[in-house]
């Protein structure tokens, strides 16, 4: 039966989502609340006299009694001070003297207690012996009256629960406090200057403001699909302490500066690094805008004697004001969250991601990154979705849209200026590419410029994973293979995702469609800390950890990327006839044929897409993986950042360039799908 | 002997009722028409036939089997979508064959039925060529093909032709009927075009939110409405105020009318007249037999064989009128002249003011 299949297969999808990516957003919400610590001496008590009372009173006593005997001198004397201090009794010896001076200190001050406190005192004192010595033999004592996680507290003295603590520690915390402020700091001018600089090149690209519009679009969306980190490897190569620029020309040729004291290591590289690498991100978005822009309404103007500045200020700029904030937005996002251009380039410049990374692999320290993850996404979050909502109610009506820009003529001035400001861009962009492959082929930068392939061969530990197997793969071909094995499961998944969403359109099917669009609007530095914090011990099954496996940068890498083939194949279903499912439904299709036999061929151009671009992002994510990597999977997008952040750069660059030329090939593979698919289902590659 | 049974089909989505209470009984052969204006629910009734869509209630017979449990393909019947829906990846040859090859029949014998559908449905040549290398007409009949590849039980057709042009349609319009006929299939077929409905089927339904408001021949349907919805909806009528007087006469816009009634008609006042344009007749006043009512002629149109002119009665109401352009151009009337009409004997529609048919006189 059709229906029921066509049930079943929603179940699994909806089971699979919620696994891959409801789980692992909410275990960061629930590590983030998660506090683990010693108990203060009061809930010690509280737990060893609740552990007592669960034996009869008889043998109570004698154990008591015996623990009491059994101590040490030096052992009586901390319960005696325990005990004295848990009566509010002032502790008159110095706690710091050595022991045999205490322990007569101690003798001497129970001799001066009074009747009353003496009584008390001699009830007491058993309870602080088993407090501050037995404890952990009276845990295994009680062990079966008490529920695991009593004997837990007890036996190990740390509590576990839920409370806000991280949260209240990044308030209090200096450290924490200057690295948000940091963050807050980069991320508002990287998105500031990307967004102007983005509107320039795409007003330039539209409007005829260069003349080579779409070599312009290419060299600026090359970021987009490149390895991760590389523009400040590239910052470092040209600007570093061993600068091409810096050492090279302006020191030793030029002897204007020191490279050693002016370099961009610091907050200025890092701004640098994170506009570059995310100016694609705004781009793409004002592109659009400016590409569907109506230029009618610039005529409109100009023929009632606006000039051309006026136009710009009085009409352009405010109708695409909502494709500027979003582009700002995404910019901001991107910074906040990023670790790896800071880390590298910042040289003690702190930020939060960066934090978040070094609590987790520097201190393990899972619940407090986890609380910093929701710090940094919840305020720019919530701006985004606010922006988005406002955004849907208001639509500008500037009548029947045309299409096309204005045909007005630019100014010279204007041409000069936007000619300019695209051609530095993307000279720019070029130099940092080039000093990347020149890097990759030199053998130690700025001391011995020797050409050299040695970088290539990637020998030693740095460029291999796969310790202990037969074959020891270099990272590269590790990466190909994880991203691969993610691409071919998540391109026809996606598919098959918007297929349910838009065909078979089960009860709840929104939701379905919402989940998997999440990973798509989560940083990955956080879907990475999840599948961390979810997997580790899944519902506290150790058997069921995927931390360690390959499987888990499969399953990171596919669920965080199956939005672009959802979303792509839900736009091109929608255009599709729906009868064409019920056509060959009637003609005797199970669920399977009319998905396989029908749909799959229509849309096998979004299948390919969808392939390819988890394939693309496979090789170059890094924010996620990060943290799922491990000695024996490892990734390439890993190494470049390890290598760089060790100054390793030769290798780093050669593993970049090796990601680079694959990434190539692959984008020509898209390009050919695209220019090659049927008219009737012809889908363009949203960005991002 | 029903081949075809309905029984109390009805359908809702949220607050509309798209089909209400559908019960019909179709013989084996038969050609039977769903017929009503957009939106009355004929699609729905169709895809509940299919299985397409769940029935809220009512049941699905098919040779005595009871189907509306059954998943589509399940039921063998052929569908023609108003889309015509072809794969668009596979070629004309692929798509007629698609269900065979589900079946996993040999592929000579696809072949061989593919070729054989191609030549009932004048696909010769066409077999490798893709959906969108094909006129409409064309698609249209790989569409129909295809339902016809698996010998449904039921052949379904959704407003087939309304994608095409007038002359197309004409052409298949023939050609579907020819086709059903030859092969003796059972069919339910959907259109909003009225003629389409009468020149093909050997029943009509006409439909109309969702209700049957008759289902008759297609001269039943044109000759004796049930209901003045139906008169309304069936070609074009006029239609007048009346009552019943004493003398088993009626008056129509307060004028007396030489029309014998029955005499029961009394008392169910008011009443309403249909009249057809073309059984109204005119002359200039005082001209022609028996006495007339009068009017103004307002507007006229030349049609080709016929003339539709618009007459202004003298109660106020707009009437139509076709006379053949021979008789228009024997009267030589100009707008603003006054008119004597008449209707002609036994072509009054009676209804009651509920829209019940009471007869004709
Ligand atoms: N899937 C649906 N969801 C909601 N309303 C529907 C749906 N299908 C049909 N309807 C409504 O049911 C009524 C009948 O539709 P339909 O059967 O398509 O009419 P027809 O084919 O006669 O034009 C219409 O009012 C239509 O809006
Ligand atoms: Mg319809």
């Amino acid at each position: 039966m059709s229906r029921a299949s066509a049930y079943a297969v929603s179940l699994g999808t909806a089971v699979l989502l919620m696994l891959f990516v409801i789980m692992p957003l909410g275990a960061v919400l629930i590590e983030s609340v998660r506090l683990r610590g010693p108990l203060t001496p009061r809930e010690m008590r509280t737990a060893v006299l609740a552990a007592l009372e669960r034996l009869e009173p008889e043998p109570r006593r004698t154990l008591l009694a015996r623990w009491g005997d059994e101590v040490t001198p030096a052992q009586r004397m901390e319960a005696t001070a325990a005990t004295l201090e848990a009566m509010n009794l002032r502790v008159l010896w110095d706690r710091k003297a050595p022991f045999d001076q205490q322990i007569a200190a101690a003798e001497a001050a129970v001799t001066g207690l009074t009747e009353n406190q003496r009584a008390a005192f001699t009830a007491e004192f058993p309870v602080q012996v088993a407090v501050l010595h037995k404890r952990i033999a009276l845990a295994f004592r009680v062990r079966d009256r008490l529920s695991p996680a009593e004997f837990d507290t007890l036996r190990s003295g740390t509590r576990s629960g839920f409370g806000l603590t991280h949260y209240r520690e990044f308030l209090g915390d200096p450290r924490l406090r200057r690295a948000g402020l940091h963050s807050l700091f980069v991320a508002t001018t990287a998105s500031l200057i990307s967004m102007v600089l983005a509107y320039a090149l795409a007003f330039a690209v539209n409007r005829r403001g260069t003349r080579v519009p779409s070599l312009v679009r290419f060299t600026v969306l090359t970021p987009l699909v490149s390895p991760p980190i590389i523009m400040a490897l590239a910052g470092i190569l040209l600007f570093g302490r061993q600068g091409l620029i810096t050492r090279g020309l302006l020191q030793e040729r030029l002897g204007l500066i020191d490279a050693d004291v002016t370099n961009l290591y610091g907050v200025s590289g890092v701004i640098v690094a994170m506009v570059l690498s995310f100016l694609p991100h705004a781009f793409i978005i004002l592109d659009d805008v400016l590409a569907r822009h109506d230029g009618r309404v610039e005529e409109a103007a100009a023929s009632q004697g606006a000039t051309a500045w006026q136009i710009f200020w009085r009409v352009t700029l405010p109708l695409t004001r909502p494709g500027v904030i979003r582009a700002a937005l995404v910019v901001f996002i991107l910074s906040m969250t990023d670790f790896g251009n800071p880390l590298v380039i910042g040289r003690g410049y702190s930020v939060l991601a960066g934090v978040v990374y070094d609590e987790i692999i520097g201190y393990q320290n899972s619940s407090l990154a986890a609380a910093l993850c929701v710090w940094l996404i919840l305020p720019t979050l919530t701006a985004y979705f606010l922006f988005e909502r406002s955004e849907r109610r208001k639509r500008f009506a500037t009548g029947a849209a045309t299409g096309g820009p204005p045909e007005l003529p630019l100014s010279a001035m204007a041409r000069l200026g936007l000619g300019t400001a695209a051609a530095a861009v993307c000279a720019t962009i070029v130099l940092f590419y080039g000093v990347i492959v020149l890097g990759s082929f030199t053998r130690v930068w700025g001391v011995d410029f020797t050409p050299t392939l040695e970088h290539y061969r990637w020998q030693g530990a740095e460029a291999y994973s796969g310790v202990g197997a037969a074959q020891r793969l270099p990272l590269i071909w590790s990466s190909v293979k994880i991203a691969g094995m993610a691409a071919l499961a998540g391109g026809i998944f996606s598919v098959m995702i918007a297929y349910l969403v838009e065909r078979v359109r089960p009860t709840g099917r929104n939701v379905l469609g919402f989940i998997a669009l999440l990973p798509g609007v989560v940083p990955g530095v956080i879907f990475g800390v999840g599948y961390l914090v979810a997997f580790n011990n899944p519902l506290g099954i150790r058997e069921l950890a995927l931390t360690g496996t390959a499987a888990i940068l499969v399953l990171n890498i596919l669920f965080a990327n199956i939005f672009v083939g959802v979303l792509a194949g839900r736009a091109t279903l929608q255009r599709l006839d729906p009868a064409v499912d019920e056509a060959a439904e009637i003609l005797g299709a199970t669920l399977g044929q009319k998905f396989f036999l029908v749909t799959v061929p229509m849309i096998r151009h979004v299948l390919v897409l969808a392939t390819l671009y988890i394939f693309v992002h496979g090789l170059v994510t890094l924010s996620a993986v990060i943290f799922l990597v491990s000695p024996d999977h490892n990734l390439a997008s890993v190494g470049i950042f390890l290598n760089a952040d060790t100054g390793r750069y030769g290798l780093a660059a050669s593993m970049s360039v090796a990601i680079l030329v694959i990434v190539t090939a692959v984008m020509g593979l898209i390009w050919l799908a695209e220019r090659h698919g049927p008219a009737w289902a012809r889908v363009r590659l949203a960005g991002g | 002997m029903a081949y075809l049974q309905l029984k109390g089909l009805a359908k809702c989505f949220g607050p509309v009722t798209a089909v209400n209470d559908a019960s019909l009984d179709i013989a084996s052969g038969e050609f039977v028409t769903l017929l009503g204006a957009s939106g009355c629910g004929k699609t729905t009734l169709l895809r509940m036939i299919a299985g397409f869509t769940a029935p809220d209630g009512g049941e699905v017979w098919l040779n005595d089997r009871r189907i509306d449990p059954l998943p589509p393909r399940l039921r063998g019947m052929g569908f023609v979508f108003q889309s015509y829906a072809l794969f668009p990846t596979m070629t004309v040859a692929d798509n007629i064959g698609f269900g065979l090859r589900l079946r996993r029949r040999p592929r000579q014998e696809i072949t061989e039925r593919v070729a054989e559908l191609c030549a009932l449905t004048h696909l010769e040549g066409m077999e490798s060529r893709y959906p969108h290398e094909l006129s409409g007409g064309q698609q249209q009949r790989v569409a129909l093909a295809r339902a016809l590849a698996l010998n449904p039980s039921v052949l379904l057709l959704d407003e087939p032709l309304s994608a095409l042009d007038a002359k197309i349609r004409a052409l298949l319009r023939a050609e579907i009927r020819s086709l059903v006929e030859r092969l003796r299939i059972t069919t339910v077929y959907v259109t909003h075009d009225q003629e389409e409905a009468l020149s093909m089927s050997d029943r009509v339904v006409v439909m109309d939110r969702g209700r049957f408001l008759q289902v008759g021949t297609p001269l039943e349907i044109y000759t004796k409405p049930a209901t003045s919805l139906v008169a309304d909806f069936i070609g074009t009528s006029n239609t007048l105020r009346a009552k019943a007087v004493p003398g088993d006469r009626i008056m129509v816009e307060d004028t007396p009318a030489e029309i014998q009634v029955p005499g029961h008609l009394r008392g169910l006042d008011p009443l309403r007249v249909c009249i057809r344009p073309e059984h109204i007749s005119l002359g200039r006043p005082g001209t022609g037999p028996g006495p007339a009512f009068t009017g103004t002629l307002a507007s006229y149109a030349f049609l080709g064989q016929t003339v539709r002119s618009t007459i202004i009665t003298s109660g106020g109401a707009s009437l139509l009128v076709d006379l053949s352009t021979q008789e228009w151009l024997a009267l030589k009337l100009a707008v603003g002249e006054a008119v004597a009409w008449r209707i002609q004997p036994g072509q009054a529609m009676i209804f009651a003011d509920d829209g019940t048919a009471l007869g004709h006189c």
